[in-house]
């Protein structure tokens, strides 16, 4: 037997195919011609099939999951902070540079804009930029979809706390594109309070002039 | 056996000297473990990132005071361990109606058993290169058991190299175990 499916000889199966074949992965008569082999392997492909079945079904008992991409950005700038090599948070406070229900209005578009449908907000600090896409939810929220745009990548992964009059909520799920997406956002959210660790940006009215 | 990646005292050193890249270098090496660690004692997403960073920043902190760098997978485990009992204790007093279950669907009835059995397979995941490390994990250690197609895509790889790839790896990681079975 080769490496290569569908090739015969009596020589003892690969690994590679052992893997294949504890795995399924091989076709019916691939499988049969490695089951075969190891039928009469002898002991060395008795024991290396028993490793890779353990080792498979260690993989299943003992995960490792893969921890949310700002715990390493967190990681890194306490790295930075432990060695002086930190700048300190820089605060700034975004303002509203564009609304898509103002190009529907000005579009004339019959009715006007409708929350039903979900708007597009545009947001500008000093050093950063963020898009806001307000989707209609149930229970009288929002849902947000947002990403944040910076000139560097150092720090991509952002934090976003929503303030309401009744309390604030943390989101931690940013991805590595700078994106985040919150559920559940109550229509009377005073702002976002986003943070990367290096700057901590609030945005005031987070979903723009009051709807029509 | 050819075994590319720094020894972690080396890479230690380096981070002592302040060198971010090693301090890198140690999150890539252990920083899956300490999560899983804290994830497997049952606490939420949000919690558990909350544990791998202050068991890190312990390190930081006690980085010049560490006396065997080659036990540090160890160390970082029984830190992760002991953050983690906190948080689920302080979560049972805040919701004693709701307590804590621990899932005991993976891993075995006991849990240092569990916990050095994952050690030592981390270790071992730990010696191999960069490449084989992250296949090996994607395609074995990822609870989202992803495809192959998925795991090609997340590396940068072509689908078509996976599996020879995988092999190769887990031929290499088989290795290694054994060799630290026998020592």
């Amino acid at each position: 037997m080769t490496d290569g499916p569908g090739r015969r000889d009596r020589s003892a199966p690969s690994f590679r195919q052992l893997v294949d074949w504890v795995e399924g992965r091989l076709t019916r008569s691939d499988a049969t011609e490695v089951g075969a082999a190891v039928d009469r392997g002898g002991p060395e492909v008795e024991r290396t099939v028993a490793w890779i079945r353990d080792f498979i079904e260690l993989g299943r008992r003992h995960p490792l999951p893969t921890p949310p991409p700002i715990v390493r950005q967190r990681l890194r700038q306490s790295f930075g902070r432990h060695n002086g090599q930190l700048a300190p948070l820089r605060r700034e406070t975004a303002d509203l540079m564009f609304d898509s229900r103002d190009d529907a209005v000005v579009a004339g578009v019959r009715g006007g804009p409708s929350l039903d449908d979900g708007y597009r907000l545009a947001f500008a600090s000093r050093s950063v930029g963020v898009l806001v896409d307000v989707l209609p939810a149930t229970g009288g929220t929002v849902h947000l979809e947002g990403q944040v745009l910076t000139p560097d990548g150092s720090a991509p992964v952002w934090e976003v706390t929503v303030h309401h009059p009744r309390g604030r909520r943390t989101d931690s799920a940013g991805d590595r594109n700078g994106s985040f997406s919150i559920d559940h956002v109550p229509l009377d959210v005073t702002s976002l309070r986003l943070s990367n660790g290096e700057v901590e940006l609030e945005i005031p009215h987070p979903l723009g002039r009051p709807g029509p | 056996m050819e075994r590319r990646t720094a020894p972690t005292p080396a890479l230690l050193d380096a981070c002592r000297r302040g060198d971010p890249a090693a301090w890198d270098a140690v999150l890539d090496r252990y920083e899956r473990l300490v999560y899983a660690i804290a994830s497997r004692e049952g606490l939420s997403t949000e919690d558990a990132a909350d544990v791998t960073q202050t068991t890190f920043e312990a390190l930081l902190a006690q980085l010049d005071r560490i006396r065997d760098d080659t036990q540090i997978a160890s160390w970082l485990m029984t830190v992760a361990r002991r953050q983690a009992w906190r948080v689920r204790n302080d979560r049972n007093r805040q919701m004693p109606d709701e307590a804590t279950t621990v899932d005991d669907s993976v891993g075995t009835t006991d849990p240092l058993a569990d916990h050095h059995t994952t050690l030592w397979v981390y270790e071992g995941l730990s010696e191999l290169d960069s490449p084989c490390r992250d296949l090996i994990t994607a395609l074995y250690f990822d609870p989202g058991t992803p495809s192959y197609a998925e795991v090609a895509s997340r590396l940068g790889r072509p689908v078509g190299s996976i599996g020879p790839t995988r092999a190769r790896c887990l031929q290499r990681l088989r290795i290694i175990l054994q060799e630290d079975d026998e020592q």
